[in-house]
This record gives C-alpha cells, structure tokens and sequence, in this order.
C-alpha cells in the first residue's frame, strides 16, 4: 500500500487487550482518512448520546494516508471522541511527531475503548502494543510523565525519537476543558478529549515505529513538492511571515484590524498590544523558527525563557498570546509564558482556560461575582492572581473549581450567560467577529469550535486570500466560509496541516496526493469529500442534540457594536449570512443537511 | 563536493530525512529511520548531523563520553555511524547507513528537499553547488 498502511490497532481497556484490524478500504474513497475516517468510524461506534466519561465511549485517533510522507505539511492526526463539553462528537488535529511515528509503527490510526481500572499507559514500539501500569504516573503532571516514560526506554537515543501524548491533573480530574498534550508544547483536545482519556484512566499513549511508508511515484512526488514549495515563494507575505514571526505574527494583524479580543472580548483593540506583537518576541525571547516533522513552513520557534537562558522552550503561539494574554488584560510577557507551561503541565486547554479565566475577570468586573464567589484578586490585568487560578483549576480547588467546567458553566452560573463569549459551550472566536463577518459565520456553523489553524482564517481574510470573494457581501462571504469550511475538513482528512492552504490549493494538494497515492482522487472529487465529511459531522451532531438555533455568535457580536479602533460602530451580522449559507450548503431552515444533499454526497 | 550544514538554520522540518529515504530503496518509501541524515530534536534543540564517512570514533564508545580527556554525558552532534547510539543503522536489518550523495555523479536530495538553505553542497572553493528540486 501506499500512504496509508492498512491497519489500525483496538485497544480494549476493560479487557486489557489489543488487536490489529484492518483498514476497511470501501471507505478511503469517501472518508479518506485522518478526520473524515475517524468521524465515520466513531459515528458507527458510538452512538449520540453517550456518555463522554462512560465506557462505552471511545477515542479514534487517524493519521491521513498523506501523513508522515513527503508531501508539505503532511504531520496531521486527528482525534475523534464524544466531548464532555458539548455532548457531541468533539473534533480535534494534532500536529508533530505522532502521526509520523505511528505510521512507522505499522498503524493508520486507533480506536480506543472501554476504562481501565488502574491508571495504565499504551506503549506502541515498532508493532509491538502493550498496556503497561502506570500508577506511579497518576498525578504528574504531562511533562513529568514524559520524562519519566523517556527513561524507561532502552536506549537514550531512541527515547529521543518517541512520541507521546499524556494527560495531566485536569484530565485525570476529568475537567471538560482539559487537553491532550504531544510532546510538551502541542496540545488537541477542544471539547476536553484529555477528560475521556482520564476516566479511561490512560495516562499516556508512546509511540515508535521503523517501519516504511510506502509511496507510489518518488519522482512525481519530488516533482509535485518541488513544484509546491515554489509556489509558496511567491505567494506574498504569508508563507514568509509565518517563518519569520511565527502564529505570533497575527497579533499585529489583529490589532491592525481592530479585533484583537481584549477584556474578554469587550473590545477589539488593546493598550498594550505591541507588547505582544511578534516583532517584540523575536527581539526578546526568540531563538529561531521550528517547523513540525514535514513542513516547509516553520510557524511556531523556539524561544528562551526570560531569566532562564538555558530553558528552551516552544512558542508562543497566537492564541496563548491573546487568551492568556489581551483578553485577560495581561501584556506581561513573563506571566503569558508561565500560564503556558503551566496549562500545558496540567493539560488543561489553552483557549479554554485562558477563556474562563477572562469570563471569570469579567464577571467580577461588572459585578456579577463577588470576592465572596472568585478569589479576590482575580482581574483583567492581573497576571498574578490568573496563574494562582489556573493552578487550581486542574485540581478543582478554591476559584479554580468555578472555572474547571469551562467558561460558559461559569457565565451561567453567575447568571449572566452572555458573558460567555462562544458557541455551544465551545471557545470558538479567535478574533472578534464584530470587525470580521466570515469569522462569525465560520464560528457560528463550525462543528468543532475554533480550528486551532483559525488564524488560518484570519490571514485569509487579511490578506485577501480569499479566490476572488468579496467578504463584504453576504452571499459571497458564505461561500467562502462554506469553501474554507471544506478545504479545511479535507486537509485534516488527507492528513494535512489546514496552514497549508495559505500557499497551495486542492489542484496542487490533489497533484501530490496522486503521486504519493498511486492513484489521484482530482480535486472535484476532493472537494466534495470534503463537503461530505462536514455533512457527516453535522448530521452526527443534529442527532445529538445540536439545534440550528444555536448556529449563532454570543449577542454582544451581533447586538454592541464594537466601542473603539478600527472596527469601530461594527456588529457582526450574521442573521444576514445564514440564510445565504444554508442554501449554499442545501440544509433546510432547521439548519439540516436535506435529502438532495445527503443522497448527492453518499450520505 | 561536500555537504555543509548550517545549524542555526536549522528549523527541524525533517524533510532531508524524508528525501534521502525516498531515494535509496527499491520500493519507493519513506523512513526517517533508515535516512543517512537526520535532524535530531532534543530538548527542543536541533541537531542536522550527515552519517559521515566510517572512521575511528573519538569517544571511547562508552555511554560516559571522554574525547581529549575532558568527559561528556552525550554526544549530539557526532557523525560517526555508531554501535552504541545506532543513529544511523537500519532499525530491521542493522545495516550501517552511510551517505553516498546521492550517487555518482552527485545528486543530494536532502540539499534539494531542505526549504531554508540550512545544508547546502560546496566544492572545494566553499562555493555553493546549486541543487533545487524544481530542476527535476
């Protein structure tokens, strides 16, 4: 085979067992793989309505048959569980070293089932699969879990190539809002896949494999690369800005446009942004850009710690910079990158965290909570007491315990639930809508909150990326969210990095995935797959509970313009675009996929 | 010619492994395993090493490292293939790997694959020997 390996490997916790199946190929054609394989075989498996911590749940993880090959930005793996958060299935891609080293451990991907009775940890060495104990590792947190795992492997160097993914104290505690971490500095988990893991009591997942991947054509495959990667040269500012600045790089971006989320999002411009623009971190803390396993891009660096010069560490990325950072009022650098570390440590989501943390400011700001309710100190701007809380929010202890259901519990909790600034309990807004209409529609309709590539969106928009659309009107605004919306389900589907999208498009994705393939879907075909796999997920989440009425972003976008800076006066309006977009999409007005489309994509 | 490594440029993308791979079995595959160069990644540091020529490591191939008496606690960046760290060995068969650019006449793919100029080819004057995979 090529690209794909053709096996994907069960692992029964109850049971302690685990056996390789392989790949059905009836499905490849349609699903493809990475998050299109994984949604289907989760919504065969799993029916809507179970429980997210129960047994009967389960965590499909999928690499694309492009992963890990030649292709550009091909180290994509998706997972796929039923969220804790949302109720539903909870979609998520993780980029690094995982994907790759499970392929070259003779997996495309896992299905994950059942619960241990004593925490355990998965080790995957070369086709090897065994369930180890892990009580010793209960209770650290993920990078003392890798660390410790690294020494338990015979030789030092290999230790270095293994891959890891584990759950720190939020997961263990099972908090709808904790993470996966990969590797210290990558995480997945919107919809808190790390709260699954942890009532499955896996502890951690290690993976290493010297197994080949196969290709079909190495010469068109270097000619399709090649032909690629010259592509990304000449398209302006993006591919370049990325290498130099890093995600940190749409911050000024952000703040150019006037929607920078500040104060949780009760703004779009920030007093102290530029101390958080890239061009600050790369004369302070930078070293140098990192790339994941694959790609040309290099969109995140490696970066020293202040004061601690020998401490290297990853990022930081675009949305620790703004939700540890603007929208809780912080523009101390030092405080960012320790609630970084330390949310990564305790495997609680970024975004999440950093989101109830500002609901929770707000909140005392106006009033809503008293000192009595949220610890005292808690405020937009202070960096002090958001690291305390944090801390305590992977513990369930003190105010950490209000926050550790995520922030839309919170704002409902304190009954002001417009105070929570997302979509169906998800964090879904990386830029305030209110100065950028797509995004809304795009937030508004996702299945899966914020892609965590959102900045994808944002620099398309930005820099007018967007294949001749005019994002002023409706009509087209649509389109171009349904399009974006598919292309990105599709990358993820293929195995792909969605950034990739900033240099190349589906005919020159198409051209590499034939020469790695063998055979070529075309990129009608891809296109379409793509639409397929976003159907599939809103068919899945119609049927568990999701409500069209929901398709909506928080009332302050849409009812307060926006009080200051560039975007001044605007709301977002999105009651303009919707209906624009279910016709596009051939839903009806409940927002459900119709009979016509579901027949026309196999459904 | 020789290949010459700019470490700093480094970014860790991995693709020289990938490329070299791709380039020296006869089923067309990719394994960073059985590549004769590889972008090692430690603690968030990265090391491009080349499997060099075989020769005489200076480590006394113990896991404490002394070279010219001074001792180290791991070697990063040494070229040699070598039995104790098994960088470049073959992981089914244990073949060493050693690099042979490419062939005869030369032809780095790793230097064609890597998108920041980080390994290059030289000749003998230390001037760059352009090799770009849109020539292919």
């Amino acid at each position: 085979m090529n690209g794909w390996v053709g096996k994907i490997l069960r692992v029964n916790l109850s049971q302690s067992q685990c056996s390789a199946e392989d790949l059905k190929s009836e499905l490849l054609p349609l699903y493809i793989g990475g998050r299109g394989l994984a949604g289907k075989l989760f919504a065969d498996e799993v029916k809507p309505g179970t429980a997210a911590l129960s047994a009967e749940n389960k965590i499909v993880i999928m690499t694309g048959p492009l992963t890990g090959t030649g292709v550009l930005c091909s180290s994509g793996t998706a997972l796929v569980t039923m969220s804790p958060l949302h109720g539903s299935m909870a979609i998520s891609n993780l980029t690094g070293s995982f994907g790759l080293e499970l392929k070259q451990a003779g997996f495309d991907g896992m299905i994950i089932e059942g619960q241990s009775a004593a925490p355990v940890v998965l080790a995957i060495n070369n086709g090897q699969v065994s369930i180890k104990p892990a009580q010793d590792l209960w209770g650290k947190t993920t990078w003392e879990t890798e660390q410790a795992l690294k020494k338990q492997v015979d030789h030092s160097w290999k230790a270095d190539e293994c891959s890891f993914i584990s759950i720190g104290p939020a997961g263990e505690n099972c908090s709808p809002v904790a993470s996966i971490v990969h590797n210290r500095f990558r995480e997945a988990g919107q919809g808190g896949i790390g709260a699954v893991m942890g009532a499955k009591k896996l502890k951690a997942i290690m993976v290493w494999g010297g197994q080949s991947i196969g290709v079909a054509d190495a010469k068109g495959l270097r000619r399709t690369t090649g032909e690629a990667l010259e592509k990304y040269k000449t398209v302006p500012v993006i591919p370049s800005m990325l290498r130099n600045l890093g995600t940190a790089s749409m911050v000024k971006v952000a703040s150019d446009l006037g929607v920078l989320p500040t104060h949780n999002f009760s703004t779009g411009i920030f007093g102290d942004a530029e101390k958080l623009f890239a061009e600050t971190l790369a004369r302070s803390i930078w070293l140098k850009p990192k790339a994941c396993p694959t790609c040309p891009i290099a969109c995140t660096r490696v970066a020293a710690l202040p004061g601690k010069k020998h401490e290297i560490i990853e990022g930081p990325e675009y949305e620790a910079l703004v939700f540890f950072g603007s929208a809780c009022g912080i523009s101390k650098i030092e405080h960012i990158l320790e609630a970084v570390c330390l949310a990564l440590n305790l495997g609680l989501d970024t975004f999440a965290a950093g989101s109830a943390l500002a609901t929770a400011m707000e909140l005392k700001e106006k009033g809503f909570a008293t000192e009595k309710d949220l610890d005292q100190k808690l405020a937009f701007g202070n960096g002090k007491s958001m690291l305390k809380v944090l801390q305590q929010m992977a513990q369930k202890e003190g105010t950490g315990a209000v926050l550790a259901d995520g922030a839309a519990q919170l704002a409902a909790k304190f009954g002001h639930p417009e105070c929570f600034m997302g979509v169906r309990s998800m964090e879904t807004f990386i830029a305030d809508p209110r100065g950028i209409n797509a995004l809304g529609l795009y937030g508004a309709t996702s299945n899966n909150g914020a892609e965590y590539f959102s900045c994808l969106s944002l620099a398309m928009v930005a820099y007018n990326l967007t294949q001749g659309l005019d994002l002023s009107k409706p009509a087209s605004r649509s389109a171009f969210v349904k399009r974006l919306q598919d292309t990105v389900a599709l990358s993820e589907s293929l195995g792909l990095c969605p950034l990739i999208l900033l240099g190349i498009d589906v005919n020159d994705i198409d051209a590499m995935a034939a020469a790695t393939l063998g055979t070529g879907f075309g990129p009608d075909k891809l296109l379409k797959a793509g639409e397929r796999i976003w159907n599939a997920e809103r068919a899945y989440h119609l049927k568990a509970g999701w409500k069209a009425g929901d398709d909506r972003v928080p009332t302050r976008f849409s009812d307060e313009p926006m009080p200051a800076g560039p975007a001044k006066g605007r709301v977002c309006k999105l009651d303009e675009d919707l209906p624009y977009y279910y016709s596009l999409r051939k839903w009806d007005a409940n927002g459900a996929p119709t009979q016509d489309i579901l027949k026309e994509l196999g459904l | 010619m020789k290949l010459r490594i700019d470490m700093e440029m480094c970014i860790g993308c991995r693709r020289c492994e990938l490329a070299c791979s791709l380039n020296h079995y006869d089923k067309d595959s990719v394994n960073p395993k059985k590549s004769r160069i590889r972008a090692w990644i430690k603690d968030e540091k990265i090391y491009p090493v080349v499997s060099g020529p075989f020769n005489n490591a200076a480590c006394t191939s113990k896991h404490e490292i002394i070279i010219n008496e001074k001792v180290y606690d791991g070697c990063s960046i040494c070229r040699a293939p070598c039995p104790e760290k098994s960088w470049f060995q073959e992981p089914d068969t244990g073949i060493l790997l050693k690099c042979d650019f490419c062939g005869e006449p030369a032809d780095p793919n790793c230097v064609k694959w890597c998108p920041c100029n980080a390994i290059v080819a030289v000749d003998d004057d230390g001037e760059i020997i352009p090799y770009t995979l849109a020539k292919e």
